[in-house]
């Protein structure tokens, strides 16, 4: 029957991901800090320009509603003079006045409910672009700090599915907003004026059903919470899954991924289950309050209606038939507009979450942000590190840069050396402000970076960082990150000098090849060589090679090295490398280790001074028997 | 521009019908018994419900009226208060406890067609994510090459999302709508057939429109879907590639084109929705249209048959009063409220179906073929020195050869000597990008190509374990086809470190284990020792049980590469195939990745591609590759006295560049 065979233990199926922007109590229950108001009224104030439709749509909804309510009111009059031909002649004039109106009043309803249906959509889908650009907008500016505390995943669903989920609650509630109390206080007030010693049940019946109705949100709602966090790593898994289909494929892994796959599933699935079990009493419980209300209105209406005084000749029943079947459409009336509060209600609940994860992201304050007035030109190249020492935010305690101080002039080519993790990349990455200093300070052009207008700075300089990206596009399109406005002559003069230019001519598209996501249709060689000459476009003051030629053969790396020195004179250079023939040139030669600068020289002074970067020398060139003629 | 799973531009029509049957052919066929349960419980329910609303004319019919009239003929015969209305409060008490019956059944189904459609929906789309998950496992690697992971990734959650509301709270609202419009019609055509004709006539447009409507709003819906998967595609690129946008000051750029995407997507979804808003109103308020030409026709026809003196009635066989008439207004009122609510549901429905035109195009991706029937499979030494197939693992593996014509299975060992002859391929049949490939390693032979960047040596390795297949020539494995090799059972024999490395969520231990599932920590620690990277892992507070999270970023991309080196070397391949494996390690620490490399290496037939001098020297022969071709071949002293490319590129040297 069922293949389900989950424990409903809350350790299995706690999610493995957890954002850092969601915290827990001790049984794994979200904290908000968010009233459902506040997240409302966040929600709100990205309405924009659509706030006119929104007003719009309420204001058609009030008018169709309102032929909704007339429409069953005319409807009594036109049975009534069909019910009274059982014993006169039928008017079939009066007949036909009032089946006109009803008529008019459907036209009107259907030209309102359209206009409202319209005015709904377009709120609606406008909010969800509107809160989608809020979003994307926000995490351009967000540093790699605030990046990490999200997953790529993550940020993904809360673009997308989330934002969904939100549209979707908001037409609906949009559209029944007004429609459920109007129908609901008219239908009260009409039992009142109809007979209001009944009209009383009506007023027991509602409180019961609302404190049902808060009782099942209260389970269903952290429920719904624990859901969508496991979608979270569901979509970590198929991400995973995909980046890494070689891998798998190469060791044969599937059924191992199908298996991890499943269980993630599986939770959500068994989670799922466990709200509907919940929320299937809804519909019952909602019917049964008001079956017991017309059960009610039967047994005290059969009472008064065979009550009467008799005053004169006449003998004057308390309530009559018709008054009941009035009443009992009322309760019908009731239970509509109960089921449509349900409806928004369970549409509230199922998307507060949603709601909470996008407001988190763009009320994110992203922690490196450009200085107001800040310098809009970088002079020059000079390159100064003051006594600079550096943590990560969630590492304290461990200092990856200690007290670093380095004084470089523009146009000076540095090379860097030194073991996996001494902290070369995050050393240059303060230059472009990446990450900013914890201690001490960098400048650029003899400026603090901190002072400069962070467009500018990113602006004069360039870095080709270890692990590159290209992005789905032409060659050209992707070149142009570099310079917006580079003619073809330029890209092929960068290309040149990075020594693309012969590979690209190659492809029979040439510039307009079209590279695929994450540039796997080009070889690493080559990727790398197009960062270059992307990077050679912006002109920069500096210019960082992060490990990019690793995948370069060692006579390309020295024909780029040597376009870079002869094309870009003034441009400070750093080149990272593991490769001691890449390096060996440099004006100045680093040789990092653990955070720190241990040595620092030229080549021939190095081979002197420092016996690791003799070691290394020796252990790529000094060996062979044909090195020595590299240059 | 970009690349969409599915380029349809509406619901294909035929396919619509087709695709419905597929989903309910799952829920059948994996909750049969609950699924029939749900059925009849909505049936039942409705039923109970169309019931509960006859219960009150009933109730006034057949108690209060008679008990009003007993009052009035009482009074009018001057005999106030002489009357009995036991009877009647009686006949009201035996109503009340049937309707309290009635109302307990349609409500206990109620509950169960809910949570049981629920249980169902729910079981469906997990079948669904599996079905996706366990076919995209088996599609060629192709396949990755031409879709963005976003856009993948967009089937497995917004797209399987848009089936939950469908099969869980639509699709019984959608039986339940119709058991009720039978059971009123059936009614009704026993009331007046003459007006019951009426109505289904009357019904014909308020379904054509329906039609229309929704299949202008799928069209949109279907848009909406494509371009929620593209923005999840371009969101998903440029979050993974936000350092080169902070670097490049690509953000305010980004923002534009992320807005064409986002327009796009609020156009459509603005029109599908439009279209779906309209059917509510619309069907509503033609229920009272409906309401309004019953009356009349009703009227008109009492008119008539009055004016020919009850020959019309007569003629027909039905009585034409006016009470007739106000009965089949109040049934006509019970035939639209459940039209109403079918209209409400199409919003979703509709959705569904655009959500389903791109789960199924997933599913029906033809999978990568396998039409391999050579095994490998653990063996023992015979007494004639051939291997004898055994169950139980003896670390000596050979490939078990059934033969088409009749004749005995063979066994070989697997040794691990390949051979390419004169092989072609090209990732596209225009586009040929390896030519003429011929190459023999032997077994334990260490083969090293080299050459610039592009030139296809990749390329190579990956017809090796077939992610694709050759053009033209012959690929021997041991002397078999390769393409005869069961595909999981070459690739096991396969053992690859990759250029990218690729690491999953979880420990290092668990990753490590990757390779060969049943390892013991004592294992995992000896390959993680062998790669050189059990020194780093010690050093990480959490050692080997350190997570990966993110794809293993947070570790160096060094780090992560000794990690996939250890992994290669737990699995124990006969083949290994190192593609530049040891490109971001640095030199010091792959001097001594270098040794336990060479400890893995040995015995085994290995591929190094690679651009580093130390790795390549010592290979019993180096393949220098060029725009697809093998130029230049021989041992690392061979090529040296070539002074060929091989020379050029391993000093430099400038003077000598042909480029």
């Amino acid at each position: 029957m069922s293949t389900s065979k989950a424990k409903t233990n809350s350790q299995d199926n706690a999610p493995r991901f957890r954002s850092a922007d969601e915290e827990f109590d001790e049984n794994g229950m979200p904290i908000y800090h968010d009233s459902l108001i506040g997240t409302v009224k966040s929600l709100w104030a990205h309405i924009g320009r659509y706030k006119k439709d929104t007003f719009l749509t309420w204001l058609f909804v009030a008018l169709e509603t309102l032929g909704e309510i007339l429409i069953p009111y005319i409807m009594q009059y036109l049975v009534d003079e069909i019910d009274v031909a059982s014993t006169e002649t039928i008017n079939i004039g009066m007949c036909f006045l009032w089946g006109g109106i009803m008529l008019l009043l459907a036209v009107f309803g259907v030209i309102m409910g359209i206009l409202a249906g319209f005015f709904a959509a377009s709120s609606s889908a406008g909010l969800g672009a509107n809160l989608r650009q809020a979003m994307f907008y926000k995490i351009q500016d967000y540093s790699f700090t605030n990046i990490d505390k999200f997953s790529t995943s993550s940020i993904v669903t809360r673009t997308t599915l989330d934002v969904s989920n939100v549209q979707f609650a908001f037409q609906q509630v949009v559209r029944s907003l007004l429609r459920a109390p109007m129908l609901m206080i008219f239908a009260m007030i009409m039992a009142f004026v109809t007979e209001w010693r009944l009209a009383f049940i009506f007023v027991a019946v509602i409180p019961v059903i609302g404190a049902v109705l808060l009782f099942i949100a209260h389970f269903v709602h952290p429920l719904f919470v624990k859901i969508f966090r496991t979608y979270d790593d569901l979509n970590e898994d198929v991400q995973e899954n995909i980046a890494g289909i070689r891998a798998v494929k190469a060791f044969g892994r599937q059924e191992e991924q199908k298996k991890r796959f499943g269980d993630t599933s599986e939770v959500i699935f068994d989670k799922f289950v466990r709200v509907e079990k919940i929320l299937a009493f809804n519909s019952p419980l909602m019917q049964i309050a008001s079956y017991i209300a017309i059960l009610l209105l039967c047994y005290f209406g059969a009472q008064l209606i065979t009550s009467y005084t008799i005053v004169g000749d006449k003998l004057l029943f308390e309530m009559s038939v018709g008054e009941l079947s009035s009443l009992l459409s009322y309760v019908m009336q009731i239970l509509i507009a109960l089921m449509l509060i349900t409806m928004i209600y369970t549409m509230v609940v199922m998307s507060r979450n949603s709601a909470e994860r996008i407001i988190h992201i763009i009320e994110e304050v992203p922690d490196i942000v450009s200085p107001e007035n800040g310098i809009k030109e970088v002079k020059n190249g000079q390159v100064d590190f003051n006594h600079v020492r550096f943590h990560f935010k969630d590492n304290p305690e461990n200092d990856v840069l200690k007290d670093i101080d380095l004084h470089f002039y523009s146009g000076e080519t540095i090379g860097i050396v030194g073991s996996t993790g001494s902290s070369k990349s995050t050393l240059l990455s303060m230059l472009a402000r990446l990450y900013d200093v914890t201690d001490g300070s960098v400048m650029v052009g003899g400026e603090d970076v901190r002072n400069y207008d962070l467009h500018a700075l990113r602006e004069a300089v360039a870095v080709v960082l270890q692990k590159n990206t290209l992005f789905k596009g032409t060659i050209a399109e992707n070149l142009r990150w570099g310079n917006e406005f580079a003619t073809d002559e330029q890209l092929k003069e960068a290309c040149d000098i990075a020594q693309a230019s012969s590979f690209i001519e190659g492809f029979p598209d040439k510039y307009e090849t079209m590279i695929v996501q994450g540039g796997t249709n080009v070889s690493g060689g080559q990727k790398q060589r197009l960062c270059i000459a992307r990077a050679l476009l912006k002109s920069p003051k500096i210019l960082i090679l992060d490990d990019s030629t690793s995948a370069v053969d060692t006579h390309t790396d020295s024909l780029i090295r040597k376009g870079l020195s002869t094309k870009f004179p003034g441009t400070t250079k750093f080149i990272v490398a593991e490769r001691v023939l890449s390096v060996k040139d440099c004006d100045t030669i680093l040789v990092m280790d653990d955070g720190k600068v241990i040595a620092q020289g030229t080549n021939d002074e190095l081979m002197e001074k420092c016996p690791m970067y003799k070691e290394l020398y020796e252990s790529q060139l000094g060996g062979g028997d044909f090195d020595v003629q590299a240059d | 521009m970009s690349k969409q799973i599915n380029k349809k531009e509406k619901l294909p029509k035929g396919h619509t019908l087709k695709m419905i049957r597929r989903v309910f052919a799952i829920e059948i066929k994996h909750y049969p018994v609950r699924f029939t349960f749900a059925f009849l419980c909505i049936i039942i329910a409705a039923v109970c419900m169309v019931f509960a609303t006859v219960f009150t004319g009933q109730v006034i019919d057949s108690c209060i009226t008679p008990m009003v009239e007993k009052i009035t003929n009482a009074f009018s015969n001057g005999m106030v208060g002489s009357y009995d209305l036991t009877p009647e409060f009686e006949l009201l008490g035996i109503l009340v406890g049937i309707f309290v019956a009635v109302i307990a059944v349609g409500l206990t189904c109620d509950y169960f067609y809910q949570y049981e459609m629920a249980y169902v929906a729910q079981g469906t789309q997990k079948i669904i994510r599996d079905d996706l998950f366990n076919h995209m496992q088996d599609l060629p690697v192709s396949f990755f090459d031409r879709h963005t992971r976003g856009d993948i990734m967009s089937i497995y959650s917004n797209d399987v999302d848009t089936l939950r509301e469908a099969l869980s709270r639509s699709w019984p609202m959608v039986v339940n709508s119709a058991a009720t419009i039978l059971a009123v019609l059936v009614t009704m055509f026993l009331t007046n057939w003459i007006l019951a004709l009426c109505t289904i006539a009357l019904s014909i447009p308020t379904i054509f429109f329906v039609k229309a409507i929704a299949s202008r709003s799928g069209k949109h819906f279907l848009g909406q879907q494509q371009t929620l998967a593209e923005a999840d595609g371009y969101v998903e690129e440029l979050i993974n590639g936000q350092r080169v946008v902070k670097v490049f000051n690509y953000e305010e750029r980004n923002k534009k084109a992320f807005d064409k995407v986002n327009e796009k997507l609020r156009q459509e979804s603005t029109s599908a929705n439009r279209y779906a808003n309209i059917l509510m109103p619309v069907v509503n308020q033609f229920s009272y249209v409906q309401y309004i030409a019953i009356a009349l026709i009703g009227v008109a026809l009492i008119f008539a048959d009055q004016s020919v003196d009850g020959a019309l009635s007569a003629a027909v066989g039905i009585s034409l009063s006016t009470g007739v008439i106000v009965e089949f207004l109040l049934l006509s009122r019970s035939f639209t409220r459940p039209m109403g609510q079918l209209a409400q549901q199409t919003n979703s429905i509709v959705m569904a179906l655009a959500g389903l035109v791109r789960i199924l195009d997933l599913i029906d991706t033809p999978l990568e073929t396998d039409e391999g029937y050579v095994e490998l499979v653990n063996a023992k030494e015979g007494e004639d020195g051939n291997p004898v197939e055994v169950e139980e693992r003896t670390g000596k593996w050979a490939w078990k050869h059934p033969h088409t014509d009749g004749s005995p299975t063979t066994y070989t060992w697997l040794r691990g000597k390949i051979n390419f002859y004169d092989v072609d391929f090209g990732y596209t049949p225009e586009k040929i990008v390896l030519h003429n490939i011929t190459l023999y390693a032997e077994p334990g032979q260490k083969v090293a190509f080299v050459g610039p960047t592009g030139a296809g040596k990749t390329t190579i390795t990956n017809l090796i374990n077939r992610f694709y297949d050759i053009a033209d020539g012959k690929i021997r494995y041991d002397d078999i086809n390769i393409n005869k090799i069961k595909k999981a059972d070459l690739r096991r024999s396969l053992g690859m470190v990759l250029q990218e490395t690729e690491l999953f969520t979880g420990t290092i231990k668990e990753n490590i284990r990757f390779g060969k599932l049943d390892a013991t920590d004592e294992e995992v620690i000896a390959a993680a020792k062998l790669a050189n990277a059990d020194r780093f892992i010690t050093q990480l507070p959490q050692g080997y049980d350190t997570m990966l999270v993110k794809a293993g970023t947070n570790l160096s991309q060094g780090q992560r590469q000794l990690i996939a080196i250890a992994r290669c070397a737990i699995a124990d391949p006969p083949v290994m195939i190192l593609d530049e494996a040891t490109s971001s390690i640095d030199s010091r620490t792959e001097e001594m990745v270098q040794k336990g490399m060479d400890a893995i290496m040995q015995g085994r037939t290995v591929f190094v591609i690679a651009h580093r001098l130390s790795t390549v020297k010592n290979s019993d022969v180096i393949m220098v590759l060029e725009n697809g071709r093998i130029t230049e071949r021989g041992s690392h002293d061979e090529l040296l006295e070539k002074k060929g490319k091989y020379y050029q590129l391993y000093t430099g040297n400038s003077i000598q560049a042909k480029e």
